[in-house]
């Protein structure tokens, strides 16, 4: 229950996020639109000096009513159990890799022409096969289903076996971006994501000198030249930059990125270093205004001090040296010093630019 | 413990009081969080600190007096609260023990130019507390928050000591 000015409240087996604060009470969005409508009640309570305790008990009895009963909806008939029984017996039980206890919801392996795993989850409606069930796939573009027609009906012939075989020939389409992220995975040291998903078509790699380079491949043309970030010290960076505007030539759509890239930027990526775990440290890098990775606009550390090479979101190094009697301001570039090195530093006023 | 807020702000439902826009409190418990989790990796020696109760914003910390001073022996205790928008302001400090310094005043308020003027991102409540610790060994008189005790620290050292220990006898033991 609710400790201190935040904490959660447990409704219908489900941790919502809530916060009393002086100014008034705050929800996680689900909560609210839960207890949407009851506000002028709440507020009323509120404001009349209520215990806290007997609000947030009312918020969640309001909330456990809302969403308690949205859960329990009809049961579906037998005919849906044994038909996706069957339909699982026709697919082979081994692709199953989870099945919800009310068999609303299926997860099924299916693997591509290079052997990767793929997980698809179909919802079925209690309704299924009369109703279209909805997939989720991670697939870095939408796929969308086309269902074969009954002869007769002309209607759509809803199937899980339907599913499967056209995200199979889905796969296909992806298996050069694949192999592309893949070398990128094997050889490279990639910081960014951790656990990458096969939805994700960016990685970030260490570069030497803690810096970093972002590369956003094309899910159409995974052989192009991919969208790049440069993370870290501009001393550094500038050679690489260069490098990349005036090789650009030598890129070739027959070649994979990651040597194209190498070529272009005449550079050798590092790979993961097999020692100890501490060494990535150096490469994590977060801002060191507000220890974050992303932060609240979901920007990348961007700027990075000359001198000590301690990165930066351009909005938190903004925000600090605005609040400083002796930062200048020259156009739309402020020019102050960095917190760690006292070395000059400077950063556009409006930091939504991506440098770079 | 639970995380001050795990999802990503979005303005929130409100009952009472102004619209809640994007938390910047969200910004600052993750950075606070990352301190707290520093401190457990490498606590200081001779000092400590930590949230009172769930509240990341509020902490306590516990100095112990340094064995060079004459508040050795002693326990001191200090409040600590984060401004909402920490950290690009510092966090506000002050003694709950009572202590005979001359830059420590006699509602706890501590006279530390990184408390103030001088504070910086960079620095972090670490090396606050450990500064707080050299300020008790190595006072400052020339920037007196108490000017008594400042001139009682300039003129007669001796007598200064014996009060400070005194009062850490009284109070921080």
């Amino acid at each position: 229950m609710l400790v201190g000015g935040s904490g959660y409240l447990r409704v219908a087996e489900e941790e919502m996020a809530v916060q009393l604060l002086p100014s008034g009470l705050y929800a996680s969005p689900r909560l609210c639109e839960a207890v949407r409508g009851h506000e002028p009640r709440l507020q009323h309570q509120l404001q009349h000096g209520a215990p806290a305790a007997a609000v947030l008990a009312d918020l969640r009895d309001i909330a456990e009513r809302r969403i308690g009963t949205s859960a329990r909806e009809a049961l579906p008939p037998a005919e849906f159990y044994e038909r996706v029984i069957a339909e699982l017996d026709g697919l082979g039980w081994s692709v199953l890799l989870s099945l919800s206890p009310a068999l609303d919801e299926v997860e099924l392996l299916q693997r591509d022409d290079a052997g990767r795993e793929h997980a698809i989850t179909m919802i079925l409606p209690s309704e299924y096969p009369r109703l279209e069930p909805r997939t989720r796939t991670a697939l870095p573009a939408p796929f969308e289903i086309s269902w074969p027609r009954a002869a007769t009906t002309g209607r759509p012939e809803y199937s899980l076996a339907a599913v499967m075989s056209q995200f199979k020939r889905e796969l296909q389409k992806h298996q050069l971006l694949w192999d592309i992220l893949d070398d990128f995975d094997a050889n490279t040291w990639v910081l960014e994501p951790l656990h990458p998903t096969r939805d994700c078509v960016m990685r970030r790699i260490a570069l030497s000198g803690n810096c970093s380079l972002q590369i956003s491949l094309h899910v159409g043309a995974p052989t192009s030249l991919p969208e790049l970030l440069f993370l870290g010290a501009d001393r550094i960076l500038r050679p690489l930059r260069e490098a990349l505007n005036s090789n650009l030539g030598v890129w070739s759509v027959q070649r994979g990125v990651r040597e194209n890239l190498q070529d272009v930027l005449q550079t050798q990526f590092p790979s993961r270093p097999q020692t100890a775990l501490g060494e990535g440290d150096a490469y994590t890098t977060e801002c060191a205004i507000c220890y974050n990775y992303r932060s609240l606009d979901d920007t990348v550390p961007e700027c990075a001090c000359d001198a000590c090479g301690k990165p930066y979101h351009g909005t938190c190094l903004n925000e600090w040296l605005r609040s400083l009697p002796t930062t200048q301001q020259s156009f739309n570039r402020l020019f102050g010093e960095c917190p760690y090195c006292s070395r000059p530093i400077a950063v556009e006023m409006f930091a939504d630019r991506i440098l770079g | 413990m639970p995380q001050a807020l795990v999802e990503k702000p979005t303005p929130a439902y409100r009952a009472g009081g102004p619209v809640f826009h994007a938390h910047p409190e969200f910004m600052a418990a993750k950075r606070i969080n990352k301190e707290l989790q520093d401190l457990g990796k490498d606590p200081p020696s001779n000092c400590s600190a930590g949230p009172v109760g769930d509240d990341l914003f509020h902490w306590q910390a516990t100095i112990m007096g340094p064995p060079d001073s004459p508040f050795q022996g002693g326990v001191f205790f200090l409040n600590i609260h984060f401004p909402t928008d920490y950290p690009f302001k510092p966090p506000k400090v002050s003694f709950t023990t009572r202590i005979y310094h001359p830059n420590v005043n006699s509602s706890g308020s501590i006279c530390l130019d990184i408390l103030n003027s001088q504070w910086s991102p960079a620095l972090t409540i670490s090396k606050v507390v450990l500064s707080i610790c050299s300020l008790l060994t190595d006072p400052n008189p020339d920037d007196p928050l108490v000017p008594e005790i400042a001139r009682i620290y300039k003129a007669d050292r001796k007598k200064y000591e014996d009060t400070a220990k005194e009062w850490t006898r009284k109070y921080a033991t």
